[in-house]
């Protein structure tokens, strides 16, 4: 997955957390199949969205 | 390593940003500053969409008021720390087994636009401009000497300016071969090599590949290769004399794969297309061409951009030779010889048998009293080539087309005409036989 130094930081400051929070941390579920779940429902779209 | 400008930037977006949004898009990328560009390197290639699609505007307008408006933004995947060994630039440490062996003349500047090849020029400015994400593989096919090789070297040429660091590897597909062979007779680590070094550019533009036909090794391996560089977003630009699906000798998962980004063709220029390839020409070799004798050779040479300018070089040398100016008349006797063995290729017997065998008819058909539209629609396109081609009178070309009536011949000339317009196929062929009798 990561082909640079700066990919695995940006994955482990990012997405692991969320990782961790959805799974527990005990995953069944692959991080970097997390990640493109998280890509195709526009998680970090919606993250982003302008508070109410 | 990150430039003042990028920190002032940073600190700007502070009061615009969430700190969220700041920790997971600006703050990973790391800014690296190359004389008047200043590249942003993301993490990623998700983090660099984002970036580009929600913050790019944003921090040009911050450089711009930083008065650092002729700095130009580059956004790219990687790390300015240093780079595991492995796949695509990664693998850039490694010692390169040959150049890259592009041509510096052949750039975009010196590519001369007409209709006939402004498809596949575009494609090839948007291929260069993002490489491995605009069209991938890109596939380019046209008959010889119609600037294949000129657009493949310009592309690569454009890469490395944008990014001079950039492993950008032309060939031709026998040179391919070639190694191929050279590494299967060196055993498994050579075999080794050759895969890692093919596999690690930025862009592999290979020339020519119906060279590969009937090479089954070479294929697989060309294969194999191709779907590494095309998996981790690396540039494919190919060149063929024919359309992908054409070539006999390919195996039908290349063909499919060659299909698979876009593939543009490059058709003969028209008339005006290669007047401007001729002054052009002459201007990069410093001789002032006048428009009579370019439109002369044009009109003359219809073929191939390499037979043009042959004749040009042909006409220059000559009148630096004798130290005379290039006129009209002067241009007719430098390629005497060569316009008379075009004027010998081109007769109404000559044009007859080639029409005839292009449309899989007889000759004695062409010059019969048949009237059905297989018959007639070729003999119409041979009487309109006659005309163009020859300077046989409309009288003289009816009396070859079996006795018939001038009227009948300037019938052919104008519904031919008529039907170039209207029916691309007739077109089609109309070029086709048209290149076929000036080559």
């Amino acid at each position: 997955m990561s082909d640079n130094a700066g990919e695995r930081l940006w994955m482990k400051a990012t997405v692991w957390p969320i990782h961790r929070t959805f799974t527990g941390g005990h995953s069944p579920i692959h991080r970097g199949i997390f990640f493109k779940i998280l890509k195709k429902l526009d998680f970090f779209g919606l993250c982003s969205a302008p508070q109410a | 390593m990150n430039s003042p400008v990028w920190k002032h930037c940073i600190s700007r977006l502070e009061g615009e940003l969430t700190e969220q949004q700041l920790n997971t898009w600006i703050r990973p990328l790391q800014a690296v500053e190359t004389g008047d560009t200043l590249r942003l390197l993301a993490p990623n290639r998700f983090v660099l969409d984002w970036v580009r699609d929600h913050f790019l505007e944003r921090i040009a307008e911050i450089v711009d008021q930083e008065g650092r408006g002729n700095l130009r933004l580059r956004l790219e995947v990687g790390s300015s720390a240093a780079r595991p060994e492995g796949n695509g630039r990664a693998a850039r440490g490694e010692q390169p087994l040959w150049g890259s062996a592009l041509n510096p003349d052949y750039t975009f500047e010196t590519f001369v636009e007409g209709k006939s090849n402004q498809l596949a020029r575009a494609a090839s400015i948007q291929v260069a401009e993002n490489p491995g994400r605009a069209y991938n593989p890109l596939f380019i096919y046209g008959g010889t000497g119609l600037g294949k090789t000129h657009l493949m070297h310009a592309v690569g040429n454009l890469m490395r300016r944008l990014d001079p660091e950039a492993r950008v590897i032309y060939l031709h597909s026998e040179r391919f071969v070639e190694d191929m062979v050279k590494a299967i007779q060196g055993g498994s680590e050579a075999i080794n090599r050759f895969k890692r070094f093919y596999r690690s550019v930025d862009a592999l533009l290979i020339d020519d590949i119906q060279f590969f036909a009937g090479k089954e090794r070479s294929q697989e391996e060309f294969f194999h290769t191709f779907n590494a560089l095309l998996e981790s977003q690396q540039q494919v630009i190919l060149t063929c004399d024919r359309y992908p699906k054409e070539v006999g000798g390919l195996e039908d998962r290349l063909k499919s794969r060659f299909g698979w980004g876009l593939t543009v063709a490059i058709e003969p220029p028209e008339l005006e297309t290669r007047v401007a390839i001729l002054m052009n020409k002459a201007q990069q070799a410093g001789v002032e061409l006048p428009h009579e004798v370019a439109f002369f050779i044009a009109k003359r040479i219809r073929s191939n951009i390499r037979d043009l300018e042959g004749a040009l070089k042909r006409v220059i040398a000559n009148a630096h030779f004798t130290g005379r100016p290039i006129t009209l008349d002067f241009a007719k006797e430098a390629l005497r010889d060569l316009l008379a063995l075009q004027d010998k290729l081109v007769t109404i017997d000559n044009i007859q048998r080639t029409v005839a065998e292009y449309y899989k008819i007889r000759v004695s058909d062409l010059t019969s009293a048949r009237r059905s539209r297989s018959i007639t629609r070729p003999r119409q396109v041979a009487m309109a080539l006659a005309k163009e081609l020859t300077s046989h009178s409309l009288p003289e070309i009816g009396q070859a087309f079996g006795g018939r009536d001038h009227t009948t011949v300037l019938h052919a000339c104008r519904k031919v005409r008529e039907l170039r317009e209207t029916d691309p196929r007739i077109a089609e062929d109309f070029s086709n036989l048209m290149r076929i009798l000036s080559t």
